[in-house]
């Protein structure tokens, strides 16, 4: 066995990949001595100078599957393509509930204006105060509905990022991290779990104020404490995802 | 003529005492109103609270907001607005 060392900077890939993507197509007349490594090379850098933050997964995956579509026919050969993409942590910022005091609502809309890479907004209420504080609007598309299962159905603010609604969705992205839940997800959740998975830091900003509503015996379902559901979540991600969690209160 | 507005609350306390219904309400309307009435989702009105939870769920039509709506009393309400068939 050889070992080999290298030193990476931030924005290095390595791509390491079995002898069947650098062999696939062997004896075709276009690759009469395979894709190689020249060939296989040729096609990340392509694909990156395409999509520069392109993650290790979707490299991988682009990699492996062109290997496989050069293949005559079936494919012979082992075809397996690991990346390593050495880049600075991407994180989401979460901001759900309204904030305890009003007057600090201001400072709280601020927080989803800049300084992550992405930011989700979970809350009616919260998203309303941000839209007052930060003059925009969120825009919903009702074609979703179909999509959307038991949950309403995402939207978006412009130039900040996705909004869902609150505790249910909350609750239902906890459930199915939880129980590593595949299929079935409604959109709303589906498109926070995505923007999770896509980053590595997850700052939670919570605002602590409670709508008594959601306390209220008639409704149909009980619902759960916004600061619980964070809790429960924070937990999740840091033990079974790795990643980096910071919940703030507000 | 302008667009009668429609608002559906997609809060949490709506969406559970009946909004998911009325989302899709564009689809079981008269075909003739389509062109007279703009539907749009909002993230929350802002309109329960403690004392009126049972209100929910609510909408705004043209400003104006109605509570314990129902594809009927929302259609009731349209039906009041558009020219004409008030008079009839």
């Amino acid at each position: 066995m050889d070992c080999y060392e290298t030193r990476m900077e931030p924005g290095d890939r390595l791509i390491l990949c079995s002898d069947g993507v650098t062999q696939a197509g062997l004896g075709q007349k276009r690759y009469k001595f395979g894709w190689r490594r020249s060939g296989e090379l040729e096609f990340a850098q392509n694909i990156i100078r395409k999509s520069p933050e392109i993650s290790a997964k979707d490299l991988a995956y682009a990699i492996a599957f062109q290997a496989l579509s050069i293949s005559p026919e079936k494919c012979t050969d082992d075809i397996s393509c690991l990346v390593i993409y050495l880049r600075h942590p991407r994180v989401l910022r979460i901001l759900t509930g309204p904030p305890y005091h009003k007057e600090h609502d201001h400072d709280f809309a601020m927080l989803a204006s800049g300084g992550a890479n992405d930011v989700i907004i979970c809350g009616g209420t919260t998203a309303s105060i941000i839209e007052r504080e930060l003059h925009t609007k969120v825009e919903i598309d009702l074609n979703l509905m179909k999509a959307s299962g038991d949950l309403p159905p995402p939207g978006m603010m412009p130039g900040i990022g996705l909004t869902t609604e609150g505790i249910l969705t909350l609750s239902k992205v906890c459930t199915v991290l939880e129980k590593k839940q595949q299929d079935k997800i409604p959109l709303a959740a589906k498109a926070i779990i995505n923007r999770i998975m896509e980053n590595d830091c997850i700052e939670f900003i919570v605002g602590t104020k409670v709508n008594e509503a959601h306390q209220d015996p008639n409704l149909p379902l009980e619902l759960e404490l916004r600061r619980n559901i964070i809790k429960r979540l924070a937990i999740i991600l840091e033990r079974d995802y790795r990643k980096k969690v910071t919940v703030n209160y507000y | 003529m302008k667009k009668i507005t429609l608002e559906i609350c997609c809060g949490t306390t709506c969406y559970m005492l009946g909004t998911q219904k009325l989302l899709q309400i564009e689809n079981i309307m008269p075909e003739e109103w389509k062109n007279c009435v703009a539907v749009s989702a909002i993230p929350c009105l802002n309109n329960c609270t403690s004392e009126n939870i049972c209100g929910a769920p609510f909408v705004r039509i043209n400003g104006e907001i109605m509570s314990h709506a129902s594809v009927e009393s929302i259609f009731n309400r349209i039906r009041e607005l558009l020219p004409g068939e008030g008079e009839e």
